[in-house]
């Protein structure tokens, strides 16, 4: 048996929670997307394949699922932001007519407001919040702090018993202090700060369960169908083979939908207490309570380069909260290689909900962080800030991506001297960057479906979070086997089809493509062997196209689709596809640039014009890429101007629990919005869902910065703070 | 290196990774920017009401158990 032939790869391992970087040996087998030029789906602006059943309401998102019987969940939750629960009495809830189950053993202390304490399933939601009023808890007030900067205080209350404050853990390379001291060099110190951020999923955090017996199916609105399964087994104490989770359309997770999560398992014994089925979405209340948010960072900043633009040390000590959990820390000095670099990191401890992954974790903090000092540093070297980048930016991509942008944004128009603008209502332009992997991995199995009456399916337990998965998924296979997209049908989110990973860290696409692709061509392949035999042809002749298969060079006799399927026999086509890691790359590069409008008199910021530029290797669909870069840079503007979590020091109650006094732009704060999608020919595919919100708030920054004169250094960007800055109030 | 807690997950537990390269050149304490949850909570807090992390985490804490064991 001939030996297969291997290739040696290197790729990120995860042992016992650590990551590192190792080389592995793959398969090499020949496979790749082919010239973008000769293909009819791939790369084109392709309209979702399930387009129009959203826009009908034909698309069931969890949210929309209604079985016969179906009661609804509901959590009582903790009005302290730190309690012990000395006893809770759920027996007038118990006894109200249309309660079908409670359950009260959730925790015995509370360490944020919003935390679960009891839940219950009833006929109807206003009989479940009815209940809840009815269930006593006597809370034990505890001392509690929620902001970082109270807890950062010798005398705050310890949120854990130990210090709030945690980390620091120093990282040096090279000889900082000497380059600082250095005669030849310029040096900004300054204090940035970004505050955290909530996800705002359109749809929120929640699950409808129905028990079958002893199996459990769950419609789950989740960046991670088998997450979701395995964790549901885990806690439930159930085969993972017991339970199905679907989730065919969601609206929206932004790194805040792995995992089964408290409502998930709340739901599931909800509805075996209750035998019959339940659905727990959560109110917007508890979305900003308690499903996590984007931790905010302080960091005080020093930077040098030398007279002639190079940077050549970076110091920096910040400070982040991830509330009652961790994770607020940040990539720090920015894309922008330093040789000579330290930094501290502190991650602080409050009595707030926990904090989780928010696309791009940690970037966008960083960027606006990164960003600022170096258009501050610019302006101290007397540098254009475009130059000044497109002199410490060694990314090839980018530095054409900076140019790109730079025309199409007209940067000549800045102001030469920040602040010079003339007019009450001042104009400038600003700049920012982007970083991301977008690599994919092993592990999803995808099976092809060619049955003899000529329909073709492909089936995979993916999930598609609103950015396209499943047009693609389709695209793939109708684009090797030379069909109309509309004949491909694609089934994805549940866990019934093949295995498949959780949808994060802009991973899906590297991942999943090159599946699809590898049991597409298996398909074809098989086809193909069939077909050739009854065309008297060489296999390698056959082409696919339009419909048809054409033997080429020779007799160029032909089939039709229906007619090729017809000889495959009853059982037809069913194979499987392997990630082939020739077909996915990583390391996506992207630039933006804003054009604001100052109003010096009200302080109000106009955001007039964003150019957005991306690169993802190999695009699949460019309709899809160019939705992510308009929602990247929505965030981003949100992030910029508008988004804060605001609390009470008082009560240890968040002030902004809605969407009502908890900002977000609507359609009439947009700006004109350039999506670029720049063609990097790398020949492979790459993630780009988390990139296109990282330098947003940057470039909106340096933009005011440019039009003003003055350095707004923490978000968002109001207008008291515009106002102040110039001295006005 | 540690043994990890059976019960400690990150997103990076689920999804598909491999030749992840990236040309930050930041120093960044990776593992500080991770979410961690337990799965006995489904929270980034213990059965014991203390964090959940990977530093946290360790053996020696009574409601840790090593990956492989019952």
């Amino acid at each position: 048996m001939p030996q297969q032939k291997t290739k040696r790869i290197k790729t990120t391992i995860t042992v016992n929670g650590e990551t590192r970087e190792v080389e592995i040996e793959v398969p090499d087998i020949e496979a790749a997307w082919g010239d973008p030029r000769n293909m009819r789906w791939l790369g084109k602006r392709i309209p979702r394949v399930e387009g129009a059943d959203k826009v009908t309401g034909r698309a069931k998102y969890t949210y929309d699922i209604q079985l016969p019987g179906m009661l609804y969940g509901k959590i009582l939750r903790s009005p302290y932001p730190h309690a012990r629960i000395r006893s809770i009495d759920a027996s007038r809830a118990q006894r109200l007519p249309g309660v079908k189950a409670v359950i009260t053993d959730l925790t015995r202390e509370v360490k944020y407001v919003g935390e679960e304490v009891a839940a219950v399933a009833a006929v109807s939601e206003q009989v479940a919040r009815d209940a809840l009023k009815l269930i006593r808890v006597e809370y034990e007030p505890l001392p509690f702090v929620v902001t970082p900067e109270t807890a950062r205080e010798p005398s705050a209350p310890r949120v854990h018993g130990g210090q709030n404050v945690s980390g620091g853990n120093p990282r040096e390379r090279g000889d900082v202090d000497s380059a600082f001291r250095r005669s030849d060099v310029v040096v900004h110190e300054a204090t940035y700060s970004v505050p955290a951020r909530s996800h705002c999923c359109l749809e929120p955090h929640g699950l409808v369960c129905q028990w079958q017996g002893d199996k459990l199916v769950a419609w789950a609105s989740t960046q991670g169908i088998f997450s979701v399964r395995d964790e549901l087994a885990g806690a439930l104490g159930i085969p993972a083979s017991n339970v199905r989770v679907i989730c065919e359309h969601m609206g929206g997770g932004f790194g805040s939908k792995f995992g089964a999560r408290s409502e998930g398992v709340i739901c599931a014994r909800l509805a075996k207490h209750a035998g019959a089925p339940v659905k727990l979405m959560l109110e917007r209340e508890e979305e900003q309570l308690a499903t996590g948010y984007g931790p905010g960072v302080t960091a005080k900043v020093k930077i040098a380069a030398t007279r002639d633009g190079q940077l050549i040390a970076w110091e920096s000590e910040s400070y982040g909260s991830g509330g009652v959990g961790g994770g607020s820390g940040i990539p720090l000095p920015y894309i922008y290689p330093v040789p000579n670099v330290r930094t501290r990191h502190y991650d602080i401890a409050t009595n707030t909900g926990a904090s989780a992954a928010l696309r791009a974790p940690g970037h966008p903090q960083a960027s606006f962080i990164m960003e600022s000092a170096m258009d501050d540093l610019a302006h101290k070297l007397g540098m254009d800030p475009l130059e000044f980048r497109l002199k410490n930016d060694p990314n090839p991509v980018r530095q054409a991506e900076y140019r790109l942008g730079a025309e199409r944004i007209g940067w000549h128009r800045r102001n030469r001297v920040a602040g010079q603008a003339p007019g009450v209502v001042k104009r400038g332009l600003g700049v920012a960057s982007a970083i991301w992997g977008g690599g994919g991995g092993a592990g999803s199995r995808p099976t092809v479906r060619i049955d003899p009456d000529g329909s073709v399916e492909v089936r995979l337990g993916t999930q598609d979070l609103g950015t396209g998965t499943r047009t693609y998924v389709a695209a793939i296979v109708a684009e090797e086997l030379g069909l109309d997209i509309r004949q491909v049908k694609a089934l994805i989110g549940d866990t019934d089809y093949g295995y498949s990973g959780a949808s994060g860290g802009s991973t899906t696409t590297a991942s999943v493509a090159p599946a699809v692709k590898m049991a597409a061509m298996a398909a074809k392949e098989r086809l193909v062997a069939v077909v050739s035999q009854h065309l008297q042809a060489n296999p390698a002749d056959i082409v696919l196209a339009d419909g048809k298969l054409t033997a080429r060079g020779g007799s160029e006799k032909s089939l039709t689709w229906q007619q090729a399927c017809a000889l495959l026999g009853k059982e037809g086509i069913e194979v499987q596809g392997e990630w082939n890691a020739n077909l996915q790359g990583s390391g996506v590069a992207g630039c933006q640039f804003a054009e604001v409008e100052v109003d010096t008199e009200t302080g109000k910021v106009r955001v007039v014009k964003i150019v957005a530029i991306q690169d993802c290797g190999l695009v699949l669909n460019r309709l899809a890429v160019e939705s992510q870069i308009y929602g990247g840079v929505t965030q981003g503007l949100a992030m910029a101007l508008y988004e804060q979590r605001l609390f009470d020091e008082q009560t240890g109650r968040m002030l902004n629990a809605n969407l009502e006094e908890y900002k977000l732009p609507g359609s009439l704060d947009m700006p004109d919005v350039e999506a670029i999608v720049y063609d990097n020919p790398t020949g492979k595919v790459s993630g780009m869902g988390e990139p296109p919100v990282i330098p947003t708030a940057a470039a909106i920054g340096n933009a005011v910065f440019n039009a003003i004169g003055k350095r707004i250094h923490s978000l968002p960007i109001t207008p008291a703070k515009v106002l102040q800055a110039l001295g006005k109030v | 290196m540690n043994a990890r807690c059976k019960y400690l997950r990150t997103k990076m537990d689920y999804v598909a990774r491999a030749a992840v390269a990236s040309d930050a050149p930041g120093l960044a304490d990776v593992s500080s920017q991770k979410h961690f949850w337990c799965l006995r909570t489904m929270k980034p807090l213990g059965p014991d009401g203390a964090p959940a992390d990977d530093a946290s985490c360790a053996t020696g804490r009574e409601c840790f158990v090593a990956e492989g064991e019952a």
